[in-house]
Parts: C-alpha cells; structure tokens; sequence
C-alpha cells in the first residue's frame, strides 16, 4: 500500500463500549479491575430456556441517545441499538460533538458479518404464519449495513462507510480498514465498530454441536463454564458486547487538541488456506510476525499479549504455541475473554479497548477461571490482577474460516 | 369496525412510528408527509393497520391515498367488502 502517513501517525482517540460487564469506558475499567463477569443461562427472546450458557447486557435505556441525536431506533435490531450508543461514548471521547469535524472527512468500518441473526429469526417467527404483512422495514435491517447508514444518519458521517466481515476477527479487521482509510488520505477520522454479534438458538445450537461452544463439563455452573487456557476448559462462552473506536491522523489530533489514548502501531492479517474451524501455529504466528515487522518492533519490546484466548482446548494449546514460536514466552498474558465471554464479531474491537485501558491504568486484568493452566511456564495473569507497565501490547483475533489478525497498540 | 376507529387505529400507529407528534392534534385531513413521515414510515403504518383489520390492499390501490381520510375510505371500503 502506498500512502503518504507511516503508522506512528494512527491515535486512537476515543473508545465506546457496551458490554455484559459494564456500560462505558470508566465502569469497563472498573470492571477489568476487579475482574467483574456476569455469566448465567442465555435469557433473551430467541435464545432463552434452552440451557446456553452466556452474558448477556443488563438492562440498558437506549432513549436518551436516540433524543439527543433525533433518531428513531423503533425498527432498529438489538445489535444496532447498542452499536448507536457505543459510538455516541466514543464520538463525545473524542470530542466530536464539540470541536467540529468536516463530515466528509470522517469514515466508518462497522466488524461483522450475519451478526443479527435474533433479530431475523424473531421477525420470521412473528410473521411466520401472515407473511403478508411482513414489516416493510425488515426489507432494511436484515442487512447488516443497516448499522453503517444508521449510524451516518445518526452521527452525521459522510465519508467512506462499509461493513467487513472475518467472524471472530471482524472487529479487528475493521480497525485495520479505519486504519487504511486514514493512511490513504481519504479522511482524517475512522470509526471501526464491533458490532455485537447477536446469536439465535440456532447458532448457539450449531456452534455447540460442532465443538467449538462449551460447556458440557460446567453446565451446572455457569460462572466456572468460561475458562481459557485451564486444563478444565472445553469451549467457548459467548457473550453479547459491541465496542467502538475512533482513529484520527495524529496531526489531525492535535491541531483540535485532542489527546490519544494510544497508537495503533502496526497489524498483520493472514489466511491459512482452510475453510475449518481448525487453528493453525503457522497461520497465527505469521500474523504476529507481520505486526512486529509493521511496527518496526521485536519480539522482546511486546510486554503483554491480549491472547485470542476463548476457552477451545484446541484453540487455545494453538495460540500458545504460536506465541512461543514468535519469542513472546516472557510476556504477561492474559484473556479478557474469561471477564467479558466471546463478544465474536465485536472481540477484536472489545479486546483492543480493553488492552488500551491496561496500558493507560498500568495493570494486567485477571483471567478468571484460570487456576492450572495447561502451559504453566508462561507469565499467566491468573484469577488476580497485576500492576505492570505497557509498553507495547499485541491483540490477537483467530477466526472460522483460517483468517488470523494480530495488531500491536503502544503507549 | 367504523370509521372512527379506523381513523384512531392509523393515528395510534402514526405515532408509534413518529412519537415526536402530539397524537391528538393528528387530524383526518393530515398528509402524512406533511406530518413528517417518509415512505418508510408510512409503508409501516398501513402495513400494521392492516395485520389489525385482516385486510390486504394492493399496493396500487394504497398509493393513490393523498391523506389519512382517504387511507381511512379504502379501509372502511374493504372492510365492508368482506362485509
């Protein structure tokens, strides 16, 4: 790619985050803290009394954001609800509601692809037996880009907008694209969106009957289910969440006065050519291989890994050995996954927040459940947080369809 | 049904679809683009009065109504048709 801007020229400038934990940044601080989750038997219309275990938001009022900005989110899904009022967060971080930003100027990546699946299976159950008074709106949120002119209606957004889809890598293959349309000159601030991925009882069914969704072992016990890289872990635990953040030109920043919360210093994105769930050590090390190279850092400059940790046995024994296999034995590791449960289209982007928020309070946030990790050499972050100074930090995100991204952010 | 409660039954969806209108000045002779609602909007109204009343009127018929008295005529006219 050629551009004109070389990396250190990406801040990050505002954060936004919706999760099962915590509502906006200073409480998902909190809430890393003290490693805080809420898991229990998946509730929600679609999905409810079937055993899935998950976290699923509290109650949340989306009013207010829908009066400040003058929208109706009357037909909107519950994904792009929740998508409206993480960007709002992250907009006022940023301070776009206050120092002004031509709207051409500004683009949008919404993470994720078939992320409203509740949404269509609830309307297909309600019409189900009078399809011919099928809601007309439904003509428009079945899209996912829904989110993508929602939110340029909303938030008054008028330069390059799309949606990208990579499953679990989505949130973070949209941060790489924001970063792409800001090296490429086309605006001077990107939003990338995680969009929360919105699972039905099907997908839960599917992904339970594949392997890859746990839990058998701890059915009982939902708040021990989540528990990556503990001998005792057989699956993922899914977990509603969407995060958001804003990327600027760092010249851009600073002539409106606005101050970073860190650098996105450089990213790899590779394929294993392999349509499997299967994790591939090649796959994933070249992606944190091409990151150092991106970034211009070695191996030993990274002090933390926000591991793709989800909980798979298989998944799991994989990333470890990627990680040793790029020289990142010595860094503190740990899976914000345990605290939040697998946000899967939003991950990627709730990860890097998270990683952003450890960098700036200086501590790594416990993995919960994680008491005899299969690789005891590594530094685990166990069932305790540790203070520790960042420095540099990668962000894994390894998803179905062999699609590995690794991005480095820096202090 | 009559026509008055017709007229309520489009009123009370105009509103669930547009809720920053005062209901009770919503008038008969209103246009609902005038009102503020898009195409969309208003695809949703009728589409929803009609899952009410059990009706299903061809889109070419429900295009021709200028206001909300007219939609209320089409109804009230296929309601008594079924009648």
């Amino acid at each position: 790619m050629r551009s004109n801007l070389d990396l250190s020229q990406i801040k990050i400038t505002g954060m936004g985050i919706v999760s099962s934990t915590a509502f906006g940044i200073p409480a998902f601080t909190k809430a890393l803290l003290s490693g805080q989750t809420n898991f229990g038997y998946l509730k929600r219309t679609g999905r409810e009394n079937l055993g899935f275990i998950g976290a699923e938001l509290p109650n949340i009022n989306i009013d207010s954001v829908s009066l400040k900005y003058n929208i109706s989110f009357r037909n909107a899904s519950w994904s792009n609800k929740i998508a409206a009022v993480a960007v709002s967060e992250a907009w006022q971080d940023a301070k776009l509601d206050s120092i002004k930003v031509d709207p051409i100027r500004i683009g949008l990546v919404v993470g994720g692809s078939n992320f409203q699946q509740r949404h269509q299976q609830k309307t297909r159950q309600r019409y189900r037996s009078r399809p011919e008074f099928l809601t007309p709106s439904y003509g428009l949120s079945v899209w996912d880009t829904d989110l993508v002119g929602l939110l340029s209606q909303c938030f008054q957004i008028n330069g390059e907008g799309y949606s990208v889809g990579a499953a679990s890598a989505s949130g973070t293959v949209a941060l790489i694209h924001a970063a792409r349309q800001i090296m490429m000159e086309q605006v001077d601030v990107s939003i990338a969106i995680g969009a929360l991925c919105d699972v039905s009882a099907w997908e839960c069914q599917a992904l339970i009957n594949m392997g890859a969704m746990g839990s058998e072992r701890f059915a009982d016990a939902p708040d021990l289910a989540c528990r990556p890289f503990d001998r005792n872990h057989d699956g993922f635990i899914y977990g509603e969440g969407c995060g958001v953040l804003i990327l600027e030109k760092a010249e851009h920043a600073q002539k409106r006065g606005v101050t970073a919360h860190g650098n996105l210093s450089g990213w790899g994105l590779t394929l294993d050519g392999n349509r499997n769930p299967n994790p591939s050590i090649i796959g994933e090390k070249r992606a944190m291989n091409n990151a150092l190279q991106m970034a211009k850092i070695e191996p030993e400059q990274i002090n933390y890994v926000n591991t793709h940790g989800t909980g798979s046995p298989l998944g799991d024994t994989t990333e470890i050995s990627a990680l040793k296999s790029v020289g990142l034995s010595h860094c503190f590791l740990n899976a914000t996954k345990s605290l939040t449960g697998h946000c899967l289209t939003a991950s990627g982007i709730v990860e890097a927040i998270a990683t952003l928020i450890q960098i700036e309070f200086n501590f790594c946030h416990a993995t919960r459940n994680l008491i005899n990790p299969i690789d005891p050499s590594l530094q685990w972050v166990k069932e305790t947080s540790i203070s520790v100074e960042i420095r540099h930090a990668i962000s894994n995100s390894f998803a179905f369809g062999g699609i590995n991204a690794a991005i480095i952010i820096s202090k | 049904m009559n026509r008055n409660e017709i007229f309520k039954l489009i009123r009370n969806h105009t509103y669930e679809v547009a809720p920053y209108l005062n209901k009770e000045s919503i008038k008969l002779t209103d246009n609902l683009k005038d009102l503020g609602v898009d195409s969309m909007g208003r695809a949703e109204i009728v589409m929803m009065v009609m899952e009410e009343l059990t009706l299903n009127i061809s889109k070419i018929d429900l295009a021709k109504a200028n206001n909300i008295e007219e939609l209320v005529d089409l109804f009230s006219k296929n309601i008594n048709h079924i009648l």
